[in-house]
């Protein structure tokens, strides 16, 4: 089997055991498919690949875990319909990478259960006021600085909110200053910054 | 933050991001390592680390 792990422009060095197959002007990145009975052990072993071609292209397009075929040209049959949208998507990353934001913490400010109806719909609304101050006070100025957002729908505490910025790779250390700065505002909540990562979130369009 | 909660963090995003992002051409992708699972781990590992860090506040 052929694994596909990315598609890739201007690049400058091939990691080992890797290939490259031209499908109408775009590069895919294939190498046999490992066997490997740990999925956490396979993730780790198509990230470091992904982001070894991260460090050595100018633009790189990263491939969801799993994507094997049987040989090259079933590669490019799943390929080529969808080339023009992928090399417009591959343009859009061109010097990019992503970070990522997490907050995490416990919403409620105090442990009291409430004494009446008033008291409870406020207690059931503090995660979402939370999660529209930090909309405001956090995504939105990273936002700002960054070239696309994407932020995930807010599922259950204690992960207030998550996100991931494109970001250009010149300017991923003034970005992550000003994510430090930003979360100083907010000592009860842990904010984590990750990254740089190849621009993962930023490879299929918004759900 | 110690060094290895830093790791453990960067671990569980980097899955993440293998397993639930990137381009998918074929989209019966079935993976066995559920990202509730790999979530939920990152999260414990998150709370740990901000307890830690209150702990080195208070004993400063």
């Amino acid at each position: 089997m052929i694994r596909l792990y990315a598609f890739v422009d201007g690049l400058r060095r091939l990691p080992d055991g890797l290939r490259v197959i031209r499908v109408e002007g775009l590069d895919a990145v294939v190498g046999e498919a490992l066997n490997c009975d740990d999925q956490v052990q396979a993730a780790l072993v198509h990230g470091r690949i992904i982001e070894s071609l991260r460090e050595h292209a100018e633009a790189v397009l990263p491939v969801r875990l799993g994507e094997d075929f049987a040989d090259e040209a079933a590669v490019t049959a799943a390929v080529a319909p969808r080339a023009d949208g992928l090399s417009g998507r591959l343009e859009d990353v061109r010097g990019c990478v992503e970070i990522g934001v997490r907050v995490v913490g416990e919403v409620s400010s105090s442990g009291d259960e409430p004494r009446d109806g008033a008291g409870y719909m406020r207690k059931r609304l503090e995660p979402f006021r939370l999660r529209n101050a930090l909309e405001e006070s956090l995504h939105a100025p990273l936002e700002r600085r960054a070239k696309a957002a994407r932020v995930a729908p807010f599922g259950a505490a204690p992960l207030i909110l998550e996100a991931s910025y494109l970001v250009s790779a010149g300017s991923v250390e003034d970005f992550a200053d000003e994510a430090v700065e930003l979360a100083a505002a907010w000592p009860r909540l842990s904010v984590t910054c990750t990254g740089p990562w190849a621009p993962y979130s930023f490879a299929e369009g918004e759900d | 933050m110690t060094a290895l909660a830093a790791e453990d963090i960067t671990l569980v995003d980097l899955v993440d991001r293998v397993l639930n992002k990137g381009v998918v051409l074929t989209g019966d992708v079935t993976l066995s390592v559920a990202d509730v699972d790999l979530v939920y781990v990152g999260l414990r590992v998150l709370l740990a680390s901000a307890g830690t860090l209150d702990r080195l506040e208070r004993e400063r």
